[in-house]
């Protein structure tokens, strides 16, 4: 087999294997089904261009994974847009079709959990994807991030606070929980204020 | 136990829930709970369900149809078109940058120009009223070695003498300083009209390059124009007076022709 092919097969396990997970991924950390789809687009067109630098391809997913993060950095500091609580209509009503939930409720908690996600600073939002929505591990959490184990686990934590309070209420007040920048990890609702970690 | 101590235990509990059910934190936190109290226990195993809730939740999202097949034709399109194809922004901000930078460029051409302009609009002016003052000779020959071997040593540039009509007699020079710059003002006469050649540096006034022969003339009205050019890397005014006859006019097209 040649190399180009080699690498064409390479690139086309990990659109099979990742794709689903780097789409939603992007689409919990942006908000809109469109943004999601072009981060996600952006993060393979990187790794096909830089497939050659990932040695062990055991890692990719962790790897595509931090392409998706900068990507996503970049996509907020470029575009200086801002999360929406929209979310895949399709996905929706593939769920309320199977009957796993009344319509109203899954909608609800959909757009709830949207919702408070967008309204999550970065640095909660991010290390809180990777370990509830990716798999990963705190600890594979806190050295992907380059931050220490007990950060991770409080941010962690602090997420889910913010998150629950949000979606215990029926009418989430997202600006009462914002936090101002000189405020840090301590002891205050990590309300969205600026970038990832 | 006490309020705050539990309290304490709570917090454990929601920073602790993330760990792998082996990791030992975790073990000894659970150990630590079933010793406690019956509530703590229920608080604990809704926390887990709670998470585990939020793991179902956040899982409920489907790529849209035909994502896979669009990133798997990601390598054909970037080996034809490279990335920008994935962002039409990023070609309306290249655009953008290129109007930009033509925009710019414009405008500093446009600037430089309008500044060589303003040069040689000085020079022809301060040379007019030179010219129109008669200024007094300091040499007195119509030989010009004689006038650079006199001169040379007050300005700073080689002093030569340019292509000018062969009818025009040299009578004199001095050197003079106008707008600041020195320059060689030497005296022609032609009959009885009077014409004005001075040499000057370019760079003095901010003229970096030759310039092109130009004829300036102050207003429709003025009674001399001054024709302003480089001649072998030396920059000239000369200073021509309008009442020439009309009987002269091949002169006068000689001397413009210069």
């Amino acid at each position: 087999m040649k190399q180009s092919d080699r690498r064409k097969s390479l690139f086309e396990s990990w659109v099979r294997d990742y794709g689903g997970d780097i789409y939603r991924c992007a689409l919990r950390l942006c908000g809109d089904s469109n943004c999601a789809e072009e981060l996600a687009q952006e993060v393979f067109f990187e790794a096909w261009r830089s497939m050659d630098s990932l040695r062990d391809s055991a890692k990719a997913r962790a790897w595509l994974l931090s392409i998706l993060r900068h990507r996503y950095m970049h996509w907020l500091r470029d575009e200086k847009r801002r999360p929406k609580a929209t979310f895949n209509a399709e996905a929706e009503a593939e769920l309320v079709s199977s009957g796993q939930a009344s319509p109203a409720e899954l909608l609800a908690r959909q757009e709830s959990l949207q919702a408070a996600l967008s309204d999550l600073d970065d640095r909660y939002k991010v290390p809180f994807l990777l370990v509830f929505l990716e798999g990963m591990t705190c600890q594979q959490t806190a050295t992907f991030l380059d931050i220490p184990l007990g950060t991770v686990l409080s941010r962690i934590h602090r997420a889910r606070q913010f998150l629950r309070k949000h979606l215990d209420s029926e009418r989430p007040q997202s600006g009462h929980l914002r936090i101002h920048p000189e405020e840090t990890d301590s002891d205050q609702p990590p309300g969205r204020i600026g970038g990832a970690s | 136990m006490n309020a705050e101590q539990i309290e304490q235990l709570r917090r454990r509990m929601g920073e602790l829930a993330t760990l792998p059910h082996d990791d030992p934190q975790r073990q000894a936190l659970v150990q630590q709970i079933s010793e406690v109290n019956g509530a703590l226990e229920r608080e604990w195993l809704e926390l887990i369900h709670a998470d585990e809730q939020l793991r179902i939740d956040l899982a409920r999202v489907t790529p849209p149809p035909g994502l896979e097949e669009r990133l798997l034709a990601i390598p054909g399109q970037a080996g034809l078109r490279g990335r920008w194809t994935f962002r039409p922004s990023h070609w309306l901000s290249a655009l953008a940058a290129v109007l930009v930078i033509a925009v710019a460029l414009w405008g500093l051409t446009s600037v430089k120009e309008q500044r060589v302009a303003r040069a040689i609009d000085l020079v022809a002016t301060v040379t007019m009223a030179s010219h129109a003052s008669e200024p007094e000779l300091d040499i007195t020959s119509s030989d010009w070695k004689a006038i650079v071997a006199a001169s040379q040593q007050s300005v700073h540039y080689p002093l030569d003498l340019p292509t000018l009509d062969p009818s025009l007699r040299l009578t004199g020079a001095k050197v003079i300083e106008l707008a600041g710059n020195t320059m060689l003002y030497t005296r022609w006469e032609h009959g009885s009209e009077r014409y004005s050649l001075y040499q000057f540096c370019g760079k003095d006034f901010g003229l970096k390059r030759p310039l092109p022969r130009q004829e300036l003339k102050p207003s429709p009205k003025a009674d001399c124009s001054v024709i302003v050019w480089t001649e072998n890397h030396c920059d000239y005014a000369l200073v021509i007076e309008e009442s020439l006859p009309a009987s002269e006019p091949a002169q006068r097209s000689a001397l413009r022709s210069i």
